[in-house]
């Protein structure tokens, strides 16, 4: 889900300080954030307070926000960590997990630590071609499935992978036999791995279903 | 369906994109299981072993499977293929996404004229937030 061309002129607006586009960016997203917060908080004052300083973390960090990127997934980020924010305050999260970034910055944006320099950027190139290589490579299959109607075994894989049921579970809801879906499991790994293969990559860890 | 808590669960509760009971279920094993808590150290700092689990975040992290807003609003008119629309209320109350769930919550709610209270609201974030526009233009 790109950004679109409109998007990112309501951006470029709203960078450039023009108050009604910024009301119009506030309409566009206000209400699917307010819902998303308030499913988790249950509480409408509360939510309403997350999602405001969610969009005023979207302004703070404007200037390192990358305008092809997917404008809702980027607000959802933020609202995420306010929410999470404003749980830790609540005492309702166990450990801290993300430290605090206060400039409103999503999750994957906000630096990491602990190790080297070197190793983090060794194992960050693999990992993010791999990360590349498998989204396009799942998404190809995905896509497959849907222009097919295959909606049997896109149920099935998103249930394995997405939601991490076992196969005799995935079988149980799904009215499926266990062959089937390990047959599923083991086409989607096979083809992934084949993908893999033809980039130069290996996904052997994987494994085999 | 209680699964058994595995990476890919906690990179889910990590991106708070888990449903509200498993979240807490989550919650309340890690504060039971020092051992637990460690692997969530583990998965945060990316050590844990990549996988069929990786899948998972990455389906999450890239929407693989989530309708388009176009799509849900077709959903809401019952406008969309049979087929496609049983897989949106799948993907709806299965698979729980906290992102469609909010789009669907949001169109439902749109299909009714702002009210004053919603208008109250967005003016609110306005004031709240319109000191800081304009701070790149400037720079």
């Amino acid at each position: 889900m790109a950004t679109s061309d409109a998007e990112a002129l309501l951006v470029q607006q709203v960078r450039a300080g023009d108050a009604s586009a910024w009301r119009q960016l506030i309409e566009r997203y206000e209400g699917r954030l307010l819902a998303f917060v308030d499913s988790r908080l249950h509480d409408r004052a509360a939510s309403e307070d997350v999602v405001q300083e969610t969009f005023i973390g979207f302004l703070t960090s404007l200037p390192h926000y990358d305008e092809k990127r997917d404008m809702e997934a980027y607000l959802f980020s933020i609202a995420a960590h306010k929410l999470i924010d404003h749980l830790r305050k609540q005492g309702r999260r166990p450990i801290d997990q993300f430290g605090s970034d206060d400039h409103g910055r999503p999750l994957d944006e906000v630096p990491g630590d602990g190790r080297p320099a070197s190793s983090i950027a060794r194992s960050g190139e693999r990992r993010e071609a791999e990360e590349r290589l498998l989204t396009d490579a799942i998404g190809q299959l995905v896509r497959e499935w849907l222009s097919r109607g295959d909606f049997d075994r896109l149920r099935c894989l998103e249930l394995l992978i997405v939601k991490g049921w076992a196969n005799k579970d995935v079988a149980g809801y799904l009215g499926l036999t266990e062959q089937a879906v390990a047959s599923y499991k083991f086409q989607t790994i096979g083809r992934l791995k084949e993908m893999a293969r033809r980039a130069g990559l290996s996904l052997e860890e994987l494994g085999e279903g | 369906m209680s699964a058994r808590i595995d990476d890919e669960i906690l990179r889910a509760y990590l991106a708070d994109a888990l449903p509200a009971e498993e979240l807490a279920r989550v919650e309340k094993a890690l504060r039971d299981s020092s051992e637990l808590r460690a692997r969530l150290e583990d998965v945060r700092q990316n050590r844990s072993d990549p996988g069929l689990h990786t899948l998972g975040a990455i389906w999450r992290r890239a929407r693989l499977t989530c309708p388009t807003r176009q799509q849900l609003g077709s959903f809401l008119l019952d406008a969309l293929d049979p087929e496609l629309a049983s897989y949106i209320q799948f993907h709806l109350d299965v698979i729980e996404c906290p992102y469609c769930q909010a789009n669907l919550a949001d169109l439902k709610s749109r299909t009714a004229q702002a009210s004053p209270a919603t208008k109250d609201r967005r003016n609110r974030i306005l004031r709240s937030s319109q000191h800081l526009l304009g701070d790149e233009g400037r720079s």
